[in-house]
């Protein structure tokens, strides 16, 4: 097991170079002035003393822009070894630490820190992704499975066809779509909630209550778009178990249908389900990029999107990378608990 | 089923006239086990799976909706008095009048000053103004805010999303069951190298990189109508690598069965035992992923278009059309024109729902598990 681990680990090293390289080389070898340029430009156009360019230059060699995209590669894979992933270009979020100023005249003022150090910003931002995602995915596995499995043993019933078109519709439904539509039924037409935001300082709401119901379209968007997938997995694994020849025993000995179903069958259900984790760690922390935008939720699916379309390297890179880790992370939590749940399993 | 009905209903009969009439039973067994003989048909798997698949009422379901699209977008434009880029001229003349106020104190004919006041009035030309406009006789979906039929657009916005869908599963198929066929049927490094290549493509998280992609194209400049192509590039190469594990797992199975050790002794060459003796087994899977796949590409598209890093602006796309709704310069049209982008909407949905009915019906047909 142990050695198992060690190898995937060695393995998952590897793949997380190569990730790194692919969307390194991406974000690099975009033509067009890079963030730093586009910043100065206009003082770049006035500057006649030189001094401008000086300073760009030295900008530029922090982040290792002026070199060429290997060379920049290589320059960025030691920050990292060394544990400094950079600094946002964009973005930049109090540190929570205050700073005290005393000016000439002796008034003191108290200003908040603020830093842009990447991980700064990706813990920041993740909080209410965090959240957002958790509840979605709770509510997720709770509508889904039981559905599924109501679905799987009235198969070919009304109720089984009403579930498989609505799982289906959710899952194709696009999220800007849904979310525009969300958005004017409920928020434009109807007014029954906001159009965009976490809070609204006028509301008179307490902050936490105020953000549930700020969240109540977004999280609907992520819930309904999500469950299609889990609740038909689960009733392909139901018919499945349902075919099997113990279900067959255990019903021939008189146990009662939902003895057979819950006890019987869906225990053995729960273990082609616990490879969905695989999916869901990246998803916890990962954001979700459209739906954050469409709602304009100030999470790091939002800040992903404006960082790879500002171009901010450090940002787009870390991002990515954490995704790229918490995907292989996944996979092999998914492979381990599938060992774990099923005996039969052998690690090799 | 049908025939076995039947056939149980005559056994029935027989029976019924057995006590009556027992000489003319004889003969009317013998009868009928001629016509057993006759009605015994010898279906092909082929065919079962055809059979299997038009009883489910889904999948007919979901051909319906894709015949309708594909008549609507491939035909649809046949018909339609407008052009993709045509402003169907629904427009009003403006004359813009900026009114001015000019104080002037004047020295009058007695030496006093007086204060004037003159007022005039700036007239620019005439000029067009080209609207959104709502549903009319003339354009049944109204026009959006570049003065385009919306119906018009929304068909050669069809082509672009079922082509690209059909484009790209295919090129990410067969790159898919290439590398994956070689990876499952020579084993060892081979196998490693292409299967870790497949893992780094598996860990890329996907929109993020696709932004990336297309933004990168769109930096290069490469011009409008070249833009589509080298989207099918993108979703390719970033999508192919789920369909090589799959064909790698089926092969790794199916290459330790009975007839690929008679295939060797055959002395067959390797390409031939892949192509014609493992891949062929793998068919069915195939169909299903790729049909399933397509829904996924299409929405790829749509959602790159949205966020305007698709299918570039003269040109229609549905994700463009829903783009129109975003930000603050959006909400008029999210509030006022639903005639503008819910139709887009309805159409991708349309188009994925349709796709996955199809793909799921297809996975029922080929499984000889099912019973129905």
């Amino acid at each position: 097991m142990l050695k198992y681990i060690i190898k995937r680990l060695g393995l998952s090293i590897l793949i997380l170079v190569g990730v790194s390289v692919i969307i390194y080389v991406l974000v690099r070898i975009q033509p067009g002035l890079d963030f730093v340029e586009r910043k100065y430009s206009f003082q770049l156009s006035i500057d006649d003393t030189g001094e401008v360019r000086k300073k760009v230059d030295e900008i530029k060699a922090t982040y290792g822009l002026d070199v060429s995209p290997i060379q920049g590669y290589f320059k960025w894979l030691s920050n990292v070894v060394q544990g400094d992933l950079g600094d946002s270009f964009i973005f930049s979020v109090p540190t929570g630490e205050i700073e005290t100023i005393i000016d000439p005249n002796g008034v003191e003022s108290k200003k908040p820190i603020n830093s842009s150090s990447v991980v700064q910003v990706i813990k920041k931002k993740c909080g209410i992704s965090f959240i957002i995602s958790l509840v979605a995915t709770i509510l997720e596995f709770v509508i889904a499975i039981p559905l599924g499995i109501l679905s799987a043993t009235k198969q070919y019933g009304i109720l089984d066809y009403t579930v498989t078109v609505l799982a289906m519709m959710g899952i194709s439904l696009p999220s800007f779509f849904f979310g525009a539509v969300l958005l004017k039924i409920f928020s434009v037409d109807l007014g029954w909630f906001p159009y965009a935001g976490l809070t609204d300082p006028n509301s008179g709401l307490p902050t936490w209550i105020d953000i549930i119901y700020h969240l109540v379209l977004p999280m609907t968007v992520l819930v309904i778009l999500s469950i299609g997938g889990l609740m038909r997995y689960t009733r392909t694994n139901m018919l499945e178990v349902l075919n099997a020849d113990y279900i067959r025993t255990a019903r021939a000995k008189g146990l009662s249908e939902h003895t057979v179903i819950y006890k019987h069958a869906f225990r053995n259900t729960l273990i082609p389900l616990v490879t969905t984790f695989a999916g869901i760690l990246p998803g916890l922390f990962g954001g979700a990029m459209i739906t954050e935008t469409v709602f304009s939720i100030d999470g790091i699916g939002k800040a992903a999107y404006l960082a790879v379309t500002q171009r901010d390297i450090p940002f787009v890179m870390a991002y990515n990378m954490f995704l790229s880790i918490l995907t292989v992370i996944g996979t092999l939590l998914a492979d381990l608990m599938y060992a774990v749940v099923d005996p039969r399993v052998k690690l090799a | 089923m049908e025939d076995l009905r039947e056939k149980n209903l005559l056994e029935a009969e027989i029976t019924d006239e057995q006590k009556r009439i027992e000489e003319e039973n004889k003969l009317r067994e013998q009868q009928e086990e001629e016509s057993l003989a006759d009605r015994v048909k010898v279906i092909s798997p082929g065919r079962l799976v055809l059979k299997r698949f038009f009883r489910s009422k889904l999948s007919m379901l979901g051909l319906a909706m894709l015949i309708f699209l594909f008549a609507f977008s491939f035909l649809g434009p046949i018909f339609s008095p407008y052009g993709e880029v045509e402003k169907t001229g629904e427009y009003k003349w403006f004359v813009s009048v900026i009114p001015h106020k000019l104080v002037i104190d004047e020295v009058d004919d007695n030496g006093n000053t007086v204060r004037v006041v003159y007022d005039f009035y700036e007239v620019s030309d005439p000029y067009k103004v080209y609207s959104k406009t709502p549903p009319s006789s003339q354009s049944w979906l109204g026009t959006d805010q570049y003065n385009y039929d919306v119906l018009t657009r929304l068909m050669y916005g069809g082509r672009v999303s079922l082509l690209l869908g059909f484009i790209v599963v295919f090129a990410e198929t067969i790159l898919g069951t290439i590398l994956g066929s070689i990876s499952g049927y020579f084993g060892g490094w081979v196998d490693q190298i292409i299967m870790r290549i497949v893992d780094i493509f598996n860990c890329l998280p996907g929109l993020p990189i696709l932004m990336l992609a297309s933004a990168l194209i769109d930096g290069w400049g490469v011009p409008a109508n070249l833009r589509i192509y080298c989207l099918m590039g993108i979703l390719t190469i970033f999508g192919w690598s789920g369909i090589a594990r799959l064909v790698r797992g089926q092969i790794l199975s199916l290459r330790e069965q009975e007839y690929m050790v008679a295939a060797e002794a055959t002395g067959l060459r390797t390409s031939r035992k892949i192509f014609k003796h493992l891949i062929p087994n793998v068919m069915p899977q195939l169909i299903v992923q790729a049909t399933l796949g397509l829904g996924g590409v299409i929405l790829y598209e749509s959602t790159l278009s949205y966020l305007g890093l698709g299918v570039p602006f003269p040109y229609a796309a549905w994700g463009t059309m829903i783009g129109a709704t975003s930000g603050a310069a959006g909400r008029d049209i999210l509030k006022n024109y639903p005639n503008l982008w819910v139709p887009a909407g309805i159409c991708i949905v349309m188009a994925v729902l349709g796709f996955n009915f199809v793909g799921d019906g297809l996975r029922d047909a080929f499984d000889p598990k099912m019973k129905r």
